[in-house]
């Protein structure tokens, strides 16, 4: 019997193909990084808060349910779960300052980075890392079974909030600009959406949320590289 | 219907490679110009890749419900004749890169076509004879006596199209933008991926190529001016960094001044014909264009100078033409922060 199941192959190749697409978009984005802004940082750290959720991902799914040949498999998918969530939540939360420093109108300042809106989504960081003792989110079982606890859905509604706040910026911001070749909201939104409801939707599916933030990221990379086709010379604007 | 885990894996592969491939395609059909060959090329490409997923998506489907072995047949044909023209639209794509030459392209496109005229036949061939591949009474795929053959001629594309990139490398010594390795290896590791694990991988690779390949060319045409054919303005904040940092020594500046926008096309026609190759020409407004060259000789500058001038009047172009040139001890940076103003876009 292999020690990999199909869903683990499948984990391992979609979280594979996340960390490749990330490193690809690090590489075409580093001279837009050089110019020192903020939102080009921000955008850096969600690559790689995304780089680390997709392994801490495979790591998670590689040892679940193996503990007919591994005894202490429990202790690694709960390490690597727990940073998988531990990442997510920051993804959204980065996603979200990203998202007020890039989408607002130019000379508007950055403002406090750490703003009362954060509050919830560092509880929730709490409530992951104190999850390894309490099973709040999710446990293992001694046979190795994976149960969600009780404040799995609170983790998600967390989650959520922070990207439609994100995505409220990136619409604002879209209904301000109006001309030019910039890319509708949807198309940022779409991935994420049709991933997690095919993750829930289909027993024993691979997980699609790395892959899905990936895709997320790169359309808002070719954005930001399209928003720079809008030239205009005097008053034609092209 | 009940998908088996193989099944759910594949599928689920398939379905991110379409997300993908899907989002990449609706944003390189609103921004990409298809004036351009190489994005006629690239579309078709991402569209076969599409095809291809919807069509494993669909023998999926097939093979949860017990469905016919001709369906299954049928959509195995779709598959490889898809990515047959990948293959070919791919060795396109790299010799249009390297040559930017329509002309080059069709000249060699009957010998590039025979291949991929005997990979369609063969397949359709195939699907009677099963002589490449075949589908068992329980759906599942078989390779036939001939597909080694099938594969060493459809990679052969590949192969060529990197042999052609190396040479034009090794040709043309200076930095070109143009970089296969950056969607190649994603490619390479896809295919890698299925052929150890047998899961379809290799059109994720593919998607993951794709997706870098347009970013690239998303940011070299972020630089174009696509009513003149030349840099935009926003094109000078990149030089300034080239010419900040001693890439590109600027010593020379010839700018023009059209009276008439509506003469625009034809002027920009005329300077592609007068100006040599290592020159930028610039659109930094709505009739005004800038030459930068890193020469510094007073005849050469003055010769394009007047070449243009000639050439313009003889078409019945109105236009102001002025040259300057950098002094001895002055700084490239500096003489290109006094002479171009910098567009902040």
């Amino acid at each position: 019997m292999s020690f990999l199941s199909e869903r683990d192959y499948a984990t391992l190749i979609l979280d594979g193909a996340t960390v490749i697409l990330m490193i690809i978009v690090m590489i075409l984005s580093s001279d837009g990084r050089k110019r020192g802004r903020d939102d080009d940082k921000f955008y850096f750290a969600i690559l790689i808060v995304n780089i680390i959720m997709a392994v801490s991902d495979s790591l998670c799914y590689v040892f679940e349910y193996k503990i007919d040949i591994i005894p202490n498999c429990t202790v690694i998918s709960t390490i690597g779960l727990t940073i998988f969530f531990l990442m997510y939540v920051l993804v959204m939360m980065i996603w979200m300052d990203y998202c007020r420093i890039r989408f607002k109108e130019r000379g508007a300042s950055s403002g406090n980075l750490i703003r009362p809106i954060h509050i919830p989504g560092f509880v929730m960081l709490l409530i992951v890392i104190i999850n390894v003792f309490t099973g709040w989110i999710f446990s293992y079982d001694s046979a190795g079974e994976y149960h969600r606890g009780i404040l799995y859905i609170v983790t998600y509604i967390v989650m959520a909030f922070y990207a439609i706040i994100g995505f409220v910026y990136l619409g604002r911001y879209k209904s301000r600009h109006k001309a030019g070749l910039l890319i509708p909201v949807w198309v940022y939104l779409l991935p994420i959406v049709f991933g997690l409801i095919f993750s829930f939707s289909v027993q024993g599916s691979a997980s699609f949320a790395p892959i899905c933030v990936a895709m997320s990221l790169t359309f808002t990379y070719i954005g930001t590289i399209n928003e720079s086709m809008h030239v205009s010379y005097g008053s034609k604007t092209k | 219907m009940q998908l088996s885990p193989e099944i759910v894996a594949n599928v689920d592969i398939s379905l991110a490679s379409f997300l993908l491939m899907f989002g990449v395609l609706f944003m390189a059909a609103k921004t990409l110009n298809f004036k351009d060959m190489r994005s006629q090329y690239y579309v078709n490409m991402v569209v076969l890749i599409l095809i291809y997923d919807v069509a494993t998506l669909i023998s999926s489907f097939i093979f949860a419900t017990h469905g016919s072995v001709i369906f299954m047949k049928l959509v195995s044909l779709i598959v490889e004749i898809a990515l047959d023209f990948v293959m070919f639209f791919w060795l396109l794509f790299v010799m249009a890169e390297i040559y930017k030459s329509r002309d080059y392209i069709k000249r060699r496109l009957p010998m590039y076509s025979v291949p991929i005229a005997l990979l369609v036949l063969a397949n359709i061939t195939t699907f009677f004879t099963g002589w490449l591949w075949d589908i068992k009474e329980d759906l599942t795929y078989k390779i036939g006596g001939l597909y080694y053959v099938y594969i060493i001629i459809m990679y052969g594309y590949i192969v060529f199209a990197i042999i052609q990139y190396v040479r034009f490398k090794s040709r043309e010594k200076s930095s070109a933008r143009f970089n296969i390795w950056l969607y190649l290896i994603p490619m390479v590791c896809g295919t890698l991926t299925e052929g150890f694990t047998g899961y379809s991988a290799s059109t994720l690779g593919c998607a993951l190529g794709f997706t870098a390949l347009y970013m690239v060319m998303s940011k070299e045409m972020g630089y174009r001016d696509f009513e003149s054919g030349f840099y935009n303005p926003v094109y000078l904040s990149q030089l300034y960094s080239l010419v900040d940092n001693g890439t590109y020594n600027l010593s020379s500046i010839i700018t023009y001044k059209l009276s008439d926008p509506a003469q625009l096309p034809k002027f920009s026609e005329v300077l592609k014909t007068v100006l040599p190759d290592g020159t930028d020409t610039i659109r930094t407004d709505e009739c005004k264009f800038i030459t930068v060259c890193e020469s510094a000789d007073r005849g050469y500058v003055f010769m394009l100078t007047e070449d243009v001038s000639m050439v313009a009047e003889e078409a019945g172009i109105d236009v102001q033409v002025d040259s300057t040139i950098k002094g001895k001890k002055e700084l490239a940076a500096d003489f290109f922060i006094d002479n171009i103003r910098l567009r902040r876009n």
